[in-house]
């Protein structure tokens, strides 16, 4: 199989625990805030009512039932869904999928927005993609850097459309995109023809409410937006939505009828139910209080293991589950995720966030799915760590073998 | 709770508007997996437990079929709960 010479499209085995590693590296939702036992009883009315029908084969579509489901979640970010311009996904992964297979012809450059998620990046090289990143300044991805970036590639022979971003509280970083610049880089993609691939999976975890409106509000038709339920409900019903502009409905349609058949009509109709007994608001506030509590917790701990004379940086984040390190000297941090790990405790280095080699000084910390009495012994694992040096990194990562 | 507040109920799980309670869910634009959220809501707001195969009986397909059905319901109980 082709993509078999693509190593770099393997996701990280992020998901794995060892029995007496604290994991820091996976990022999993806090699923003690779902009520179990309301939806073990709509499940149970679900499957008694309407078994055959939630059970079998259903169309391509969202279905009605959840559409308004959908539009809620929108619009807390300005943004805008119908039946039709909604497409079905069985979470935001096999929608990067279906873009990049409806959208991009093997060979084509897909910009990126870096550090960027490595399921995303994997599911473009997995398409034939070719991956180049997409120029930051202080204020993160910068439009003239894309127009530069696009007319030099242009020059240079490369097919260029696609622009992918996760512009709220992003995977890796924390990092959101003002909504001027946000702005600013929709008139970029005007002026360059460029579609804008929005993933947004965290921007309704800001830990205050605070919501950023969505670049699919600014400009519905310059944007494909990739929605999920796996953050604000729960990923194992593997059920998003793609919202996508009219003219591209179709072509996105029949990929996702083509990787998957249909969605789910069991988590539709599940989902569907959950909203009209109960809406989002709640479950929403509940995920934003266990976030903001365990962001805390783990910041407050890096500030007092690591301490301001750190080598090591990082900026506080206003939502999502995520803490991006930094190492001021550009020291590797691969070379010390080995002793973390003799040392008791995981995270993802940065370079399994780079396309091209890059972002080798940044690490991840996911706070999302960490006990809460585990938080502080977590960092303070971490910072003995981080606080070697490499040799000795490498000398305790060679001794735990 | 009357015909009319039940009306209310549909509107608000199916985001639907219900000009006449006699018109069938689906001409009101309500599909099969959405009939099933509303009967479930039906279910836990009455406090009943609908017969799946009664689901198949067109007369249950409207607003004021449903509602007919949620009456004789509660009538046939209500001498079981005294």
């Amino acid at each position: 199989m082709w993509t078999d010479t693509r190593p770099a499209a393997e996701l990280p085995r992020l998901f794995e625990k060892g029995a007496d590693v604290i994991s820091l590296a996976g990022g999993l939702p806090d699923l003690d805030v779902l009520p179990l036992g309301d939806i073990s009883q709509q499940l149970a009315r679900l499957v008694r009512l309407g078994g055959k029908l939630a059970l079998q084969y259903t169309t391509p579509h969202v279905a009605k039932a959840l559409v308004p489901a959908v539009a809620d979640l929108m619009a807390r970010e300005d943004g805008h869904a119908d039946a039709g311009n909604l497409i079905p996904t069985s979470g935001s992964q096999m929608g990067l999928t279906a873009v990049a297979l409806a959208l991009g012809t093997p060979g084509d450059t897909i910009l990126v927005q870096t550090p960027a998620y490595p399921g995303a990046t994997a599911a473009f090289r997995t398409a034939g993609l070719d991956l180049h990143a997409a120029g930051e300044d202080a204020d993160g991805l910068c439009p003239q850097q894309l127009r530069t970036t696009v007319r030099e590639l242009r020059a240079a022979g490369r097919t260029v459309r696609l622009l992918y971003v996760n512009p709220t509280f992003q995977n890796p970083t924390g990092a959101t995109l003002s909504v001027p610049r946000r702005a600013e880089i929709l008139t970029a993609c005007r002026e360059l023809d460029l579609l804008l691939i929005e993933d947004n999976p965290y921007g309704l975890l800001g830990f205050d409410g605070t919501t950023t409106t969505l670049f699919q509000a600014l400009d519905p038709q310059q944007v494909v937006y990739l929605g999920t339920f796996s953050k604000i409900f729960a990923p194992g019903l593997r059920s998003g939505w793609i919202a996508a502009p009219e003219h591209l409905r179709y072509d996105l349609a029949r990929v996702a009828e083509i990787i998957s058949l249909s969605p789910s009509a069991l988590a539709q109709g599940a989902l569907a139910a959950y909203y009209s007994r109960s809406g989002w608001t709640e479950l929403i506030d509940r995920y934003r209080d266990s976030y903001r509590e365990r962001c805390t917790l783990m910041a407050d701990a890096l500030d007092a293991e690591l301490g301001a004379d750190s080598p090591w940086t990082w900026q506080r984040p206003g939502g999502g589950f995520y803490l991006w390190l930094r190492h001021r000297d550009g020291a590797d941090a691969t070379r010390y995720a080995q002793a973390a790990a003799a040392h008791g405790v995981s995270f993802v280095p940065g370079g399994h966030f780079s396309i091209d080699g890059e972002h080798n000084d940044g690490l991840r910390l996911c706070f999302s799915n960490v006990p809460r009495k585990k938080i502080t012994e977590a960092v303070t694992r971490l910072a003995a760590a981080l606080t070697e040096t490499p040799a000795v990194a490498r000398e305790l990562a060679e001794v735990s073998g | 709770m009357n015909q009319s507040q039940f009306d209310q109920l549909v509107e608000r799980i199916c985001s639907v508007q219900v000009t006449d309670s006699e018109t069938p869910l689906v001409d009101l634009g309500v599909d099969s997996l959405h009939t099933i959220a509303l009967v479930m809501a039906v279910e836990e707001e009455f406090g009943i437990e609908v017969d799946p195969d009664a689901l198949a009986d067109p007369a249950l397909a409207s607003p004021a079929g449903l509602f007919r059905y949620v009456q004789a319901w509660a009538a046939d109980a209500a001498p079981a709960r005294v």
